[in-house]
């Protein structure tokens, strides 16, 4: 009975393996230009002008914006998840590629020739990390170069996640001009202005060409050591995009030089700065520079709403169903064999403790980005509260009733659909409720790796400051959540039998 | 009918039932009696096959009780427990008839049985849509009492079936199975601790010690010929309070 429970488990989890591993590996040609970008917004209108370029050569393309940061994105091209993304040569150079220390372009060409990867020419500006601070601090303390910073200890840096582990990031920074400082905290870069301008940090991280250094009044320091390389403006693509779309490449190789500088940081300015929708500054942008009318829609917010919430509904009742499935047989496994119940309980309880983020990371390099590796990671997230309370309800049984359907001379199967599951629903009911709650509120994750959902409209709300827009996300989400709690205790009524609804 | 021949169980080296051996008539009453650790549950609990037995063979009904056989077995056998151990997620109906729709008698057949059992017992009939949460314990014990007789089993197996009730319940129900078992001419095998009780059901009475019988036979003989001073220190330490009243007002 147990060994018969424990194949179908097994063949059911096997199933649900195959069902999405076959997703990403799709060669058609006819499938869209998937066109990604990173979570911060110049990169964002970057692959937004990428997207529409190839829309007006008559190609299908999507974006996959928003992506939760460098390696996701150099994972996904090189699986083949998306096609192409905007990054810059210090950050291939420094981070991708930063095992095989390569100098040249020439030598950083054949490397990612090596992974099937083409990098276009520059596109004219370059976007370095810069140390900067408030220009009245940087007076009053007379800082101007990076290594004034090491007369002053009591200063409280505050840096991007992604610059504290970066090769090219805080560590090296540290080392190369020897900076003394023990207040280094890790937060978003969004955040990161507020920050420096309430002043509860003093030294952030900048990108050169953001639109906020001028907006919050901020000055960049002297790089007076030359730490930090050129970060100049490139698409990375897939080799076998230039045999599918020859006319793209060749249209992309157009924008070389085209973005100065000065042009960036007005159309990042535009954005963050006024507002204005990232495919409005794209469609300008290639307006002015090939005389091309793009054409992009623009959702009404309704239409957002909905389109957010097929996305999560379809994330959450795929992963949750999934995990339905697989976790009461577990459960029960796990009850009936004390040979396997270790095994069980000890691998779902390791894998509720990975932290969410890392467990939809992980998932990438197995299922690309999007939807199928958002829902493995929910599913695998789902999975401890509905075996656990499976377990506990059926093990919690009172040993006289076990005994008297034993002694009844009922077959282990009837007295499992008869008795104990029967006796255990309420507690199955309770593990599958806590799971969906979990499950609505951290499915908003899955965004950042290009799975949609209400995550959607709360990262783009952090990167644009825009706390309508994150309502817009987490709003949704609770409702979704309350629903949810809602639905499962009116169908309790009819899942738990009356008789234990009694007392 | 019931044979036990040589049974020895025992729970992390501690023995709880030592060479063990039995022969229960049919329609016989045997009640297995002794102070609270003997072994006596144990002998019942080897007998429906809820724990194996490490040495020693038992046979019911001419067959050998094994680990293969013992689930059809079960269903000739009729197990009440002392907390009644009734289903409580199912009605006093539901409870009584689980096991004979299981097995597909059809609703007429089931009815008539279960009519039959509720005028034996005189359980309330506008009691049966009631769940075990809202009966109170006398009607538990005959639910449970009901649900054991109900694919009328050869073998009747009561673990202390009056045990958690209190005396005044207790007495009218002792006289309430006596009726039943007269009437039913079933073979029973009952545990008490209780030697009024042994002594009003029981035809038979095995007096158990430490997982083994000191003597088995009727109260006269355990009375007047005890085969070890043990058995006349249990029946007078079980009498001496209440000297000169009969068990049945025990």
């Amino acid at each position: 009975m147990t060994g018969k429970l424990a194949c179908w488990t097994i063949v059911l989890s096997l199933l649900l393996c195959l069902v999405p591993a076959q997703t990403p590996g799709d060669d058609r040609t006819d499938r869209p230009i998937r066109v990604g970008s990173k979570k911060f917004t110049e990169n964002v209108i970057l692959g937004e002008i990428v997207t529409q370029l190839a829309r007006s050569e008559g190609l299908p393309a999507e974006h996959r914006r928003e992506l939760g940061g460098t390696r996701v994105l150099w994972n996904a091209l090189a699986g083949g998840g998306i096609d192409i993304y905007p990054d810059y040569t210090g950050t291939i150079q420094r981070e991708i590629l930063k095992q095989y220390n390569l100098e040249t372009e020439r030598e950083i060409e054949a490397k990612l020739a090596e992974f099937g990867i083409r990098i276009s020419r520059p596109l004219g500006f370059n976007n370095t990390y810069a140390i900067g601070m408030k220009e009245t601090l940087a007076v009053r303390l007379d800082i101007s170069n990076i290594s004034d910073l090491r007369d002053h200890p009591e200063l409280k840096f505050g840096f991007t996640n992604e610059f504290m582990d970066r090769e090219d990031g805080w560590q090296g920074l540290r080392m190369h001009y020897q900076l003394p400082q023990d207040f280094v905290r890790g937060l978003d870069h969004d955040l990161a202005y507020r920050g420096i301008d309430s002043e509860s940090i003093h030294v952030i991280d900048l990108y050169s060409t953001d639109a906020e250094i001028e907006y919050y009044n901020l000055r960049a320091l002297e790089d007076d050591r030359a730490y930090f390389p050129q970060y100049d403006a490139v698409l990375l693509y897939r080799e076998d995009l230039a045999g599918r779309a020859p006319q793209l490449i060749e249209k992309l190789e157009g924008l070389a030089g085209r973005i100065p500088e000065s042009k960036m940081i007005g159309m990042n300015a535009r954005a963050k700065l006024e507002g204005i929708h990232e495919k409005e500054i794209a469609a300008a942008f290639i307006g002015e520079t090939f005389g091309v009318q793009t054409e992009y829609s623009r959702e009404g917010f309704w239409q957002r709403l909905g389109k957010h919430t097929v996305d999560h509904l379809i994330l959450v009742a795929i992963s949750l169903s999934a995990a339905i499935l697989i976790a009461i047989p577990l459960g029960i496994i796990a009850v009936k064999s004390p040979r396997l119940e270790k095994a069980i309980m000890g691998v779902v309880g390791v894998i509720q403790t990975i932290p969410s983020l890392a467990l939809l990371v992980f998932m990438i390099p197995l299922l690309g980005i999007g939807g199928p590796p958002a829902v493995t990671a929910l599913f695998l997230y789902s999975l401890l509260p509905i075996v656990r309370n499976t377990y506990t309800g059926i093990r919690d049984i009172p040993v006289s009733v076990n005994e008297s359907a034993r002694a009844l001379g009922l077959s282990p199967a009837a007295r499992l659909r008869l008795i104990e599951l029967p006796m255990a629903s309420s507690t199955i009911l309770a593990g599958i409720k806590t799971s969906a709650v979990i499950n609505i509120g951290t499915a908003t994750l899955g965004a950042l790796i290009g799975a949609g959902g209400y995550g959607q409209p709360i990262l783009t709300g952090i990167r644009l400051d825009d706390i309508t827009m994150i309502l817009q996300g987490a709003v949704p989400a609770a409702v979704l959540a309350l629903v949810v709690q809602g639905l499962f205790d009116f169908a309790e009524r009819f899942i738990v039998p009356k008789g234990l609804r009694l007392s | 009918m019931l044979l036990l021949n040589d049974v020895s169980k025992s729970f992390d080296q501690l023995a709880a039932v030592r060479s063990f051996s039995l022969t229960v008539d049919v329609g016989r009453t045997t009640v297995l009696l002794g102070p609270s650790g003997c072994g006596k549950s144990t002998v019942l609990r080897l007998i429906i096959g809820l724990l194996p037995a490490d040495h020693g063979t038992i046979a019911f009904d001419g067959e050998r009780v094994t680990p293969e056989a013992v689930l059809l077995m079960r269903r000739k056998m009729g197990y009440v427990i002392q907390e009644g151990g009734l289903f409580p997620h199912l009605t006093t109906y539901e409870n009584l008839t689980l096991m004979a729709a299981y097995l597909g008698w059809d609703t007429s057949r089931i009815k008539s049985r279960v009519s039959e059992l509720v005028e034996l017992t005189q359980f309330p009939e506008d009691a049966l849509p009631r769940y075990p949460g809202q009966l109170s314990g006398g009607q538990r014990q005959r639910v449970s009492l009901m649900r054991a007789l109900m694919l009328d089993p050869k073998l009747l197996l009561m673990d202390e079936p009056l045990g958690a009730l209190d005396p005044l319940i207790r007495v009218d129900l002792q006289a309430e199975l006596k009726s039943i078992f007269n009437k039913l001419n079933k073979t029973v095998i009952m545990v008490t601790h209780d030697l009024g009780e042994a002594a009003y059901l029981g035809d038979t009475i095995v007096l158990m010690r430490d997982g083994e019988i000191v003597q088995q036979g009727a109260l006269d003989d355990l009375v007047k010929s005890p085969a070890d001073p043990f058995v006349t220190r249990f029946i007078s330490a079980q009498r001496s309070p209440l000297d000169g009243m009969t068990g049945e007002q025990v």
